[in-house]
């Protein structure tokens, strides 16, 4: 289970995030959502280990989350980031050398299923199929928290359904809890259980998918706009 | 096992071109030289080149870390997200560039031995002298690589903290501390408590530079000199400090 217990993250004069509280569930595909700028990447970095709080703790299994938590947690950034010399299958065997837990035939299985040469450079790739790649090195890791940041930003239609599936395909939620960070939340709002509003580094609300179904008759992004404006 | 070796083959791709266009920098002027010291008939030009580019390479090490730590810097992320602790993830960068070092220092010295075995002159150096002699040069540019290639790492790291909240002030405050850091050594090295801490263990080591001048002859022996441990001693502990600073630094206050 990861908790933020009070938190707050400041650079000199900028508030990233503001006295967090939150308690993410277990098991679930849970979507971080906001505007440009409202702390998501923040929020999801914090998870990894990747950057402090100033104030309060992160914790992962009653654990405080640090840069090595990364055996516990997967991590897919925003950026388009690689190391350019590796070819597909290098990449693999790299990520297989550095994560214990990282299952080379899952990352080839689903390499396979999104139609990537494994014996390409990565430098060569299409921005689609490096994406791709991405997903594959994620999901690939048997860890007991995901983190997706942007993973359809700039890739088109195609690329952005195949990974949807492949999320639904290569996810275990007996073990494994997903959370998601995306623009695109009409695309994949029929995966998600939970979903947690984020703005100005304030976490507004954190609901269930379904309650904001039944209860509210809303989609998700109607029911982020009603959070945002009575917020504001 | 495997994910120290991971590392290092992946240190190696990182590196891999600038160190092959290093060895062929080397092998050119190498092989430059002693043609030209063939055609113009100057005994040693090659050697004494080789012993240029010998010394050249006290910045290789520091050079050669910067260039791979930069690598990595434009994608913090994804060298970071990684379980291996921080001593892991520098010490491979060290290795590979220590490795690489001994690699072009190793084929500058084996040429410049070559080519001075080939080249004749009047003057004749007794071999023991000239192997010892080189011994302590290489001994001297590769420790004073290393030494600088920590403080490199360290600096560096210190950097990437900054860089975090400052943006590029970073940099002037690196430089700064730097230029405070050094004249902290330089003040250090005066004191009372500087001897005492460095001037010990005295050892007798043979000196190659021994000259034997007489009416009939100038020559070279071998003879000894006295060298303080306590100085490596120090120096040793020092760079082991700041390289653990400096992987502390990256596991707990680097961000991205």
């Amino acid at each position: 289970m990861i908790t933020f217990e009070n938190v707050s993250k400041r650079y000199l004069t900028k508030h990233a995030l503001s006295d967090v509280n939150v308690t993410i569930p277990e098991g679930k595909i849970i979507g971080l959502v906001g505007s440009n700028g409202s702390g998501k990447s923040t929020f999801m970095k914090m998870i990894a280990g990747l950057v402090g709080p100033s104030e309060g703790k992160v914790m992962i299994d009653q654990e405080p989350v640090s840069r090595r938590t990364a055996n516990k947690v997967a991590y897919l950034s925003e950026l388009d980031a690689y190391y350019s010399f590796f070819s597909v299958k290098e990449t693999i065997d790299f990520f297989a050398s550095q994560f214990q837990d990282f299952d080379v035939e899952k990352a080839n299985d689903i390499v396979d299923f999104m139609e990537v040469d494994s014996s390409q450079k990565v430098k060569h790739l299409s921005k689609g199929n490096r994406g791709r790649l991405k997903i594959a090195l994620t999901l690939a890791r048997e860890v007991p928290v995901i983190l997706m940041d942007e993973p359809l930003s700039g890739l088109d239609p195609m690329v952005r359904d195949s990974i949807v599936k492949g999320l639904l395909s290569f996810i275990d939620l007996e073990k494994q809890t997903v959370i998601i960070t995306t623009h695109e939340v009409t695309e994949i709002e029929p995966l998600l259980e939970t979903v947690i509003a984020i703005r100005n580094g304030k976490v507004l609300a954190l609901e269930d998918v379904e309650t904001i179904r039944e209860r509210d008759r809303m989609r998700i992004v109607d029911w982020l706009k009603k959070m945002y404006q009575e917020e504001a | 096992m495997m994910n120290w070796s991971g590392l290092l083959r992946k240190e190696f791709r990182v590196t891999r071109t600038l160190l092959l266009g290093v060895l062929t920098f080397d092998l050119l002027v190498m092989i430059g030289f002693f043609l030209a010291s063939e055609r113009w008939e100057f005994p040693y030009l090659t050697a004494i080149i080789g012993g240029v580019l010998t010394a050249i390479h006290v910045f290789f090490l520091p050079l050669y870390l910067l260039i791979s730590l930069n690598t990595e810097g434009r994608n913090l992320h994804l060298w970071l997200h990684n379980p291996q602790s921080g001593a892991r993830l520098l010490g491979a960068k060290f290795l590979n560039g220590l490795l690489a070092i001994l690699i072009s220092i190793g084929l500058v010295s084996s040429l410049s031995l070559l080519a001075y075995n080939i080249e004749t002159s009047a003057l004749e150096l007794p071999i023991d002298n000239v192997w010892l002699f080189g011994f302590y040069f290489l001994a001297v540019i590769v420790t004073g690589s290393i030494y600088m290639g920590i403080w490199l790492i360290f600096y560096w790291t210190f950097y990437q903290v900054l860089k975090t909240y400052i943006g590029k002030w970073a940099l002037l405050l690196v430089l700064v501390l730097v230029a405070f850091i050094s004249w902290l050594g330089s003040w250090f090295s005066g004191t009372r408590l500087s001897e005492v801490l460095v001037e010990w263990g005295y050892v007798q080591l043979p000196s190659p530079l021994n000259m034997e001048v007489s009416q009939q002859e100038f020559g070279l022996t071998v003879s000894t000199f006295p060298f303080p441990v306590g100085n490596v001693v120090f120096d040793i502990i020092t760079l082991v400090v700041i390289f653990l600073i400096a992987c502390w630094l990256l596991d707990r206050k680097v961000e991205v």
